[in-house]
């Protein structure tokens, strides 16, 4: 088993690119599973794989349109979810209408709050270099999920 | 139901396709490899995606949409071969599931692609572009298993033999078939894929010495359950399993399908599970969004 | 240079907002801490798959299912991602799922809990999703570059399932009363975990994570931007949370909440949640009895095809 460099074209006047990684027994299978790792997006037209420490590329045989899916995979791209905001506006509007709405109170924007800012500031200015962390430790940091 | 035999065909591809892209995206979150996770989950969503694609066809038709279709039906309203029902088992029995269920799917698809209703024929076309990954996949892990250490091949070869009885009657015939063939929706007649496929099939065991699975058919059905001593129950017999048999150096099918019943909306006791949890949460809020 | 002279001068290219590469030299601490980081965000994505695919074979509709599928293959691939940032710091990935499926790490507390209904897929798939962004978006200013890579590939992906979410969500909550039912009830039952999942108010002592710039923001700062984004679109379409202090603050410019147990938050960092012995064991009975494939995949050599 060995790890490869996958690299894509974006499009066709783009040059190769590393993108990622897999581990696979061989080429052919790296180039397989790297279809799908890495290009089930629509990220690019054009992908191959290369052994780390070798410098034989071996290109795939899938490309353009193919990359991703030909029929509709709307379920999985961005333009299908476009509408969403809007939705939950008129969702709110007639929650509203209907008496439901909650009101509490509520700061006046969204996103990250001055008051945050600076309780980070302040953290990082006390941070100290710890003893090592144990899995607790790093638990309890909350890593994203 | 419907009395265009073309319709039932349509349903018979859909519901394979439905019913197995549902038990192949059970392996979503658990595969074993991470990147064959993400390959087998795009497998899974590939024939999900194509079966609505054949439900909306059916749908232009008959006016019902694609969930009435998909989750609105009867157990004995489905028309999918009893292979795609039956659970994962293994990784082993999935993967020997995928090879046989594609390489037939890529000889029927071939053949679709002709078809004299035009609709269909266009939407077979590119369902096949896309389908040419899914062989590709099932090829390289054939060669892989079947030429690897002795663990390996036996697992497969076990899959295999519990798979073949029942990938067989992936080409059981519609009772509507006669009228498909004379009307050109089908070109050629299951039989004789069914013929075509076996030839192809044979030839791939034998490079790999494993026609032996041909002969000697495992039991079908038996839930896989994962334990932490890592034990799969399965009973192993060799049966005497009817319809494959070699004459004059090829391989060829005779008498009855084992596992026959799919094409007439008859399943084993495996899909009612499956349909269950399939459409209960649509059945139970008639008339709701989601 | 001797190494402390070395950690400093580190320390000093942190600090100034340079990135760090794989092959560059780093102290021992910062690459234990940065794996230990990367290992349990890669066992959570990938344990995160177990609540949702279960929903997968249930979903209402052939689109959602569809799109279920794809959004637990996206974090599966998160999970690979990462694990590949991981395993070139030095641990194989072999070695940390095995860690994983025997309990030796840790996974993200919120998925050791099971899901009841449709509800939960919307609670998971918008307000979880969306309290997991807010991280993921902070780490892009991580100091380790590949990890700045990977997040920039998983908020993008994030980005697609929030929307998601919160369509499946808006569906519930102007549908059926059975249907709003479903999703308050989940919301109820889920606020405990979401209010444990930015963690305990951080002791900067053993803040090592900040030290080293892996992470640049308090679970504060974290937390009060999780509610200034979703609490009042929840409160918008009639949906409330079982917290009755839970307020913005005028004055403190600052939500005030009530303190969830943190108890039963140690309890499942400790490994005992209510699945948490369910789900490492399926995993670890996938892991134990497909070791056939791993040693058919090792006994391939790597030859040109």
């Amino acid at each position: 088993m060995y790890v490869w460099d996958v690299l894509g074209r974006r499009t066709e006047d783009d040059e190769l690119v590393l993108v990622g990684g897999v581990k696979a027994p061989d080429a052919q299978m790296a180039l397989l599973l790297a279809r799908e790792t890495h290009f089930r997006h629509k990220e690019g037209v054009g992908y191959a794989v290369r052994r780390r420490g070798q410098e034989k590329i071996h290109p795939g045989s899938y490309s353009g349109d193919l990359l991703g899916g030909l029929t509709d995979r709307a379920y999985r791209r961005q333009q299908a979810y476009a509408g969403v905001g809007a939705k939950l506006k008129r969702v709110a509007e007639r929650m509203a209408e209907r008496g439901l709405r909650i009101d509490r109170p509520r700061p006046a924007t969204s996103g990250r709050l001055p008051a945050g800012k600076a309780r980070t500031d302040e953290a990082r200015a006390r941070a100290e270099p710890g003893a090592e962390l144990d899995p607790e430790d790093v638990a309890a940091h909350g890593t994203a999920g | 139901m419907t009395n265009d035999p073309r319709l039932t065909l349509a349903l018979a591809l859909a519901d394979d396709e439905l019913v197995l892209g549902h038990r192949h995206a059970e392996w979503t979150g658990w595969a074993p490899h991470i990147e064959e996770d993400l390959a087998f989950s795009s497998i899974a969503q590939d024939e999900m995606a194509h079966a609505r694609l054949l439900y909306e066809l059916i749908g232009r038709s008959d006016g019902r949409d694609v969930d009435a279709l998909a989750f609105g039906r009867r157990p004995d309203e489905y028309r999918h071969a009893v292979l795609c029902e039956r659970p994962n088992r293994d990784w082993g029995f999935s993967i020997a599931r995928q090879f046989l269920y594609d390489t037939a799917d890529a000889v029927r698809m071939e053949v679709l692609a002709e078809s004299s209703w035009r609709e269909l024929a266009e939407l077979v076309g590119v369902i096949r572009l896309e389908e040419k990954y899914h062989v590709d996949h099932a090829q390289a892990w054939f060669r892989r298993l079947a030429e690897g250490p002795l663990e390996a091949r036996q697992r497969f070869a076990d899959g295999l033999a519990t798979a073949l009885a029942e990938a067989v009657a992936v080409f059981e015939p519609l009772p509507e078939e006669e009228e498909l063939v004379s009307k050109g929706v089908l070109t050629v007649s299951s039989e004789e894929l069914l013929a075509l496929w076996l030839g192809q099939l044979g030839e791939a065991l034998e490079a790999v010495s494993l026609d032996y699975v041909l002969e000697h058919h495992g039991p079908v059905g038996g839930e896989m359950v994962p334990t932490s001593t890592g034990e799969i129950e399965a009973e192993r017999e060799a049966l005497e399993v009817p319809g494959i048999v070699r004459r004059d150096g090829r391989w060829m099918h005779e008498g009855a399908f084992a596992g026959a019943g799919g094409r007439r909306g008859k399943h084993s006791e495996d899909f009612e599970p499956l349909w269950e949890e399939m459409t209960t949460l649509y059945r139970e809020h008639p008339g709701a969004t989601w | 240079m001797t190494y402390d002279e070395k950690v400093a001068e580190f320390k000093g290219r942190i600090d100034a907002g340079e990135k760090i590469e794989a092959a560059e030299w780093m102290p021992d601490e910062y690459r234990q801490a940065a794996v230990k980081f990367i290992e349990m965000h890669a066992n959570s994505e990938v344990m995160g798959a177990l609540p949702e695919r279960e929903w997968i074979p249930r979903a209402p509709t052939l689109r959602r299912k569809l799109s279920l599928t794809a959004k637990v293959q996206d974090e599966v691939g998160h999970g690979q991602i990462l694990y590949r940032v991981a395993e070139d710091l030095g641990k194989s990935r072999e070695q940390m799922f095995d860690d994983l499926v025997n309990g030796r790490t840790k996974f993200h507390n919120v998925f050791h809990y099971p899901t009841f209904t449709w509800g939960d897929v919307a609670v998971i798939g918008w307000l979880i999703d969306g309290a997991a962004l807010v991280t993921q978006k902070a780490l892009l200013d991580s100091s380790y570059a590949p990890y700045v890579r990977a997040m920039k590939r998983i908020c993008a992906e994030e980005s697609l399932h929030l929307r998601h979410g919160e369509d499946i969500t808006l569906e519930l909550v102007s549908g059926t009363e059975q249907q709003r039912q479903m999703f308050q009830d989940a919301v109820d039952r889920w606020w405990q975990p979401i209010m444990h999942f930015y963690g305990p108010p951080s002791d900067p002592a053993k803040d090592v994570l900040l030290y080293w710039g892996i992470k640049t923001r308090s679970n504060e700062d974290l937390r009060q931007e999780f509610f200034s984004t979703y609490v009042p679109k929840l409160w918008d379409v009639g949906v409330s949370v079982p917290d009755p202090e839970l307020a913005f603050d005028e004055a403190r410019g600052e939500w005030i909440w009530s303190q969830p147990d943190w108890d039963e938050f140690w309890r499942v960092v400790r490994g005992d949640g209510p699945m948490t012995a369910v789900r490492l064991s399926y995993r670890k009975a996938m892991w134990d009895r497909h070791a056939w494939i791993r040693e058919a995949f090792d006994a391939i050599p790597a030859t040109p095809v």
